[in-house]
């Protein structure tokens, strides 16, 4: 397994000292040691020779890995899909009986497509992924929020009713205004990543934060 | 996993259930969950009463949010305290950790205690010590808004005078 790993590694070495073209890159085929020029911006899972073996992962954006523009608004359905089909054809299992190092590298696959798609078919993951790759993230020591104390006063106040045994007609009232709230703020999330305002949207998914943490207090004391 | 717990049971069993409750909530130390369990001066004062100074800061990257209440006498003496924290044990450790400290004290004294302190005696993870500054801000807003408060309390008649 070692000598195999190792032998991954010197033909992963060999792929990125190929030369490097703007917008493809050329590595060899691990197996038939081929050149194969790869898009940057695009997957490449196979090696086009005749046994198809899998290559490493070529890129680790995870818009790229799904195949969607990087941007805040995605279909789900199309994410949802384009997930299923890449699981059904990379996941490890298909591949207990091929040699070790290609099972190694679609566990590879299966995990960098795993994480993809939890990150990307959630809005506040996509949006706080969108900012990591923008190089900008939400510091922890950051207190500052668009709404300021007045912001900080109603969600306060709504925990305050949460915590004070409502009814469960007023659980779901909070329920439903919470979503509106949560709603609102995604619509702000997605018009500032159309216009490139990355201060904005990182105020938009502060709100949406408390939101979240107020959605998943309600959740845990609604009886459905 | 139920039945990592049920060959676990006998084990546990013999412990002590002071020991028994340090494994089952590994990852935070004994004196955060004696103040989660047991939060000191939980409540809230009038805000609009002139001897009180409110502090409400909230943490966008966890979603947490406290407020921090202090009672202040004529001498500038922190006469009681109080909090509500919504979020995470360690955050509601320190909001209460920070209240006990700052009562007794005076106002230029409560500006003194540090996020470092509070972690240290709660033994915080670095992971947690986000929540400890949080407290820190809180009683630093608390004095801010106590100040104000006071200030304009004290320019008011020399407001009155000028105005006549």
């Amino acid at each position: 397994m070692a000598a195999f790993r190792k032998l991954g590694e010197k033909l992963l070495l060999s792929g990125t000292s190929g030369r490097r073209l703007l917008s493809t890159r050329q590595l060899n085929c691990w197996n038939c040691n081929k050149t194969i020029s790869v898009q940057l911006d695009e997957p490449t899972f196979t090696c086009p020779c005749e046994h198809h073996v899998i290559l490493p992962p070529t890129t680790s954006n995870y818009f790229h890995i799904l195949q969607c523009d990087v941007q805040f608004d995605i279909k789900p359905e199309v994410i949802k899909s384009r997930y299923h089909w890449l699981q059904r054809w990379l996941h490890p299992d298909k591949y207990a009986l091929k040699s070790p190092l290609e099972r190694q590298f679609a566990e590879e696959h299966s995990s960098l497509i795993n994480k993809a798609y939890n990150t990307l078919s959630d809005h506040y993951r996509r949006g706080l992924y969108m900012l990591e790759l923008n190089n900008v993230e939400i510091d922890e020591k950051d207190n500052l929020i668009a709404g300021g104390e007045e912001f900080l006063e109603t969600i306060m106040n709504i925990n305050e009713e949460i915590h004070a045994n409502p009814s469960q007609a007023k659980l779901k009232q909070l329920m439903n205004n919470n979503e509106v709230s949560l709603n609102k703020s995604i619509t702000v999330l997605s018009d500032c990543f159309k216009k490139n305002d990355l201060e904005g949207a990182k105020s938009a998914l502060s709100e949406m934060k408390y939101y979240i943490n107020i959605k998943e207090e309600i959740l845990s004391r609604i009886q459905i | 996993m139920s039945s990592l717990f049920t060959r676990l049971r006998p084990t546990l069993s013999h412990l002590s259930r002071h020991s028994r409750a340090r494994i089952l909530v590994a990852g935070y130390h004994e004196k955060v969950i004696d103040h989660y369990e047991n939060p000191r001066n939980v409540g809230s004062f009038d805000k609009n009463d002139a001897q009180v100074g409110t502090g409400l800061v909230g943490a966008p990257a966890c979603g947490d949010v406290m407020k921090l209440q202090i009672k202040v006498d004529d001498d500038g003496k922190i006469i009681d305290a109080r909090f509500k924290t919504f979020g995470c044990g360690s955050a509601i450790a320190s909001s209460s950790l920070a209240t006990e400290w700052v009562k007794g004290k005076s106002v230029n004294e409560a500006t003194q205690i540090k996020n470092t302190d509070i972690a240290k005696e709660l033994s915080l993870p670095p992971v947690k010590l986000h929540c400890s500054m949080l407290a820190e801000d809180a009683i630093k807003a608390a004095l801010k808004d106590y100040q104000l408060k006071r200030k304009s309390k004290m320019e008011e008649p020399v407001a009155a005078v000028a105005g006549e």
